[in-house]
């Protein structure tokens, strides 16, 4: 296993997506973390008693979720591209079975999701330094807390990209399918289950992304919200709608519900290669 | 260290409604190199891939040193293969590729500049696999192959692509390998790709085995004739029968087409007949000839060698003889001609496995109707063959009384493994002498 373990890690240095698609992650996160000090920052935003809003209680989340798109990318790739370059032949053949080849990639691409998610909570961070020091920052326990319910989104976003890449394995299919899901078929959907008529409208928050979303924005809303004191009422569902997804769960039954999404697309790629025939 | 005997018993595999392997069975002893031919489509590549664990087997088993692919625990150093030149990430620099692999088989990372230097890599290690030609592709292939130092190499059309000094490379190295006790296993469509370097063959048709045993005993089994254009063929004819050669065949341009003679031969008897000879010319089947008569699933008498099936040849099943085809009179088997060891009836005719000879026997190939036997539209011996009613063979090539149903056929020394512990080649039904013409005896001597 460790052995499986050092070689994909080798596979994902070798080659050049890896980096390809932290560069984009990296400047998206500071671009952000830095306007959102900024217009905190702004004359007309200060409020009477001087105090700049907490924005990377906002701008660290958002960069999370924009961090999740390049991060379910690598993971979709990593687990279809040995598919699509017929490297996979060599990978069952160099190891013990199957089932360890994509344990291996599991870890391994969770541990690239951690890296991207660490580079986004830090370039976040510094953009919002640069701009404006430590003003427009949540206490430290809040920021902490913020950066590392962002990050597990950001590896659960990759572990599940490996799954539905082994379990799919054509890579153009899943990269359509995953991002057009992120993108816009899930809020399409939301909005269609939140028709009162239907009487669906319990379902939004359990979905996937929403599930994401919740983990990864909701303790960054609530913080931002208790800076506004007693006049933080409605902030909530405002900044819900805006940021997150509306009435959504809380960040660790969001982030169990997320989890549990991943582990059943990576139960279904491990099924389904054990009895694929690679020809 | 593994014992790298590859055992494959009765492989099956079907896709959907396409059988792609039926009912195969073959073993591969260390120390030796065999090839695994037939065209393509044949089922080869599925096979190669079956053993390697890659496709699941409808039936049957397929074990490397006795165990599963999945069992092998860290595969790749007990079994190396090259399956496809195009297995590369094109991104991924040659040597990085073999780090990877290198890690995940635990082997040190200086093995990787070993296996580079021996495919002789070196100069373009440090490039991308998107530069790579197709022959620099396959190097890399068995580079990667090599990496474990496996007991048991398989490779799948390794020739694909390498130019002629890589093929010529490619050989020596696979017999070195195979002479230091390891099993190499080689698929290959073209005989004469791997003539050179195995011992051994499997031949493939269909999914079927149509042959398995040496590869000197299908040599052997080459057969030669004599083209004659002569004034008067039917003097000429008449003397040769004379001669005691009986293996006479119209051939469709009108010339007589003479089976194992020497040309001298029948240059000395057209003198002595006083038959004028406009042209003589000697012909031989070549191997590769041979290969596609085992793989064509059937043969035409208008083709440049259609006097017979070659030895080892059985009609795989389907077989249809062409309509109007009548074997010729004074066709007959010269004696001595037996099937080499290691004919082996194909599946459908009763493979050994479960073998029935009262159902399944297939006259052994080379076995021939003898003159007059005319049967134009009705020879056509179907799986579960009996003698068509009124068949009467005719004096002289009756079986013996006490004829052996081939009873105790079994596949002679080579089909079984070499150690030998099968019957020999003179056993069972091969042994020609039911078939015998006494006149046949001249000829026989000259083979």
């Amino acid at each position: 296993m460790t052995r499986l373990l050092v070689a994909e890690f080798f596979k994902v240095f070798t080659t050049k997506l890896w980096w390809a698609l932290l560069i984009p992650v990296a400047v998206v996160a500071i671009v952000i973390g830095f306007a959102g000090a900024a217009i905190a920052s702004l004359p007309d935003v200060v409020d009477e008693a001087g105090l700049t809003a907490p924005a990377v209680a906002l701008t660290m989340p958002i960069s999370m979720q924009q961090t999740t798109i390049f991060a379910v990318v690598l993971g979709l790739i990593g687990g279809a591209g040995e598919f699509r370059h017929k490297t996979i032949t060599t990978t069952y053949l160099t190891g013990s079975s199957r089932g360890a080849v994509l344990a291996a990639k599991a870890i391994v691409y969770g541990g690239m999701g951690l890296l991207y998610g660490l580079v986004t909570a830090v370039l976040c961070a510094t953009g919002a330094m640069i701009n404006s020091g430590t003003a427009s920052f949540p206490s430290a326990g809040d920021t902490l807390v913020i950066a590392a319910a962002g990050t597990a989104g950001v590896i659960i976003w990759t572990v599940l990209g490996v799954g539905i890449g082994t379990l799919i394995s054509s890579q153009v299919a899943v990269l359509i399918v995953v991002l057009i899901y992120m993108l816009f078929a899930e809020g399409l959907i939301s909005l269609i289950l939140r028709i009162p008529q239907l009487g669906l409208a319990d379902i939004p928050p359990y979905l996937p992304g929403a599930g994401s979303t919740a983990l990864q924005t909701d303790h960054g809303i609530s913080a931002f919200a208790d800076s506004f004191g007693d006049e933080a009422f409605g902030v909530n569902e405002g900044l819900e709608a805006l940021v997150g997804t509306p009435g959504q769960l809380s960040w660790w039954a969001g982030g169990l519900v997320f989890a549990t999404y991943a582990a059943a697309f990576l139960t279904g790629g491990w099924l389904v290669s054990q009895k694929r025939d690679i020809s | 260290m593994h014992d790298g005997t590859i055992e494959v018993d009765g492989l099956t595999k079907h896709f959907g409604a396409i059988q792609a392997v039926q009912e195969l069975s073959f073993s591969v002893e260390p120390g030796s190199v065999t090839g695994f031919l037939g065209p393509n489509g044949a089922g080869k590549t599925t096979t190669l891939r079956m053993l390697l664990g890659l496709v699941r087997p409808t039936a049957g088993t397929a074990t490397i040193g006795g165990r599963n692919f999945e069992q092998l625990g860290n595969p790749a150093r007990v079994v190396g293969a090259v399956l496809e030149a195009q297995n590369f990430h094109p991104g991924r620099k040659a040597r990085d590729h073999l780090r990877c692999y290198a890690a995940a088989m635990g082997v040190p990372p200086r093995r990787v500049d070993e296996v580079i230097e021996l495919v002789g890599l070196t100069p373009a290690a440090r490039r991308s696999a998107r530069g790579y030609s197709l022959g620099m592709k396959q190097r890399l292939a068995l580079a990667t192959a090599l990496l474990g130092d496996p007991q048991v190499l398989v490779l799948d059309e390794p020739a694909n692509g390498l130019d002629p000094e890589g093929i010529a490379w490619l050989r020596n190295f696979l017999r070195t390998f195979a002479r230091s006790g390891r099993t190499v296993l080689i698929s290959s469509h073209i005989l004469a790709e791997v003539e050179q370097t195995v011992d051994q063959v499997v031949i493939v048709s269909r999914g079927q085995c149509v042959y398995y045993g040496l590869l000197d005993d299908l040599r052997a089994g080459q057969r030669r004739r004599v083209l004659v254009e002569a004034a008067d063929p039917s003097a000429l004819v008449e003397a040769m029968q004379t001669a005691g050669i009986g293996s006479i065949d119209l051939a469709h341009d009108g010339r007589l087409s003479v089976s194992d003679v020497d040309r001298r031969q029948v240059g000395d008897i057209a003198l002595a007949a006083g038959v004028a000879l406009y042209s003589i010319t000697e012909e031989r089947t070549d191997l590769e000839h041979v290969f596609l008569q085992l793989t064509s699933g059937q043969f035409s008498g208008g083709q440049p060698y259609g006097y017979g099936a070659p030895p080892g040849y059985a009609p795989p099943p389907g077989y249809a003889p062409p309509a109007g085809y009548a074997p010729p009179t004074g066709y007959a088997t010269p004696p001595g001609h037996a099937p080499p060891a290691g004919y082996a009836p194909p599946p459908g005719y009763g493979p050994p496995p479960g073998y029935d000879p009262a159902v399944g026997y297939v006259p052994p190939a080379g076995y021939a109707p003898a003159p007059g036997y005319a049967s134009a539209a009705g020879y056509a011996p179907p799986a579960g063959y009996a003698p068509p009613a009124g068949y009467a063979p005719p004096a002289g090539n009756a079986p013996p009384p006490g004829y052996p149903p081939p009873g105790g056929y079994e596949p002679p020394a080579g089909y079984a493994r070499p150690s030998g512990d099968g019957p020999s080649a003179g056993d069972g039904p091969s042994e020609p002498s039911p078939y015998a013409r006494p006149q046949d005896d001249s000829a026989g001597d000259k083979q």
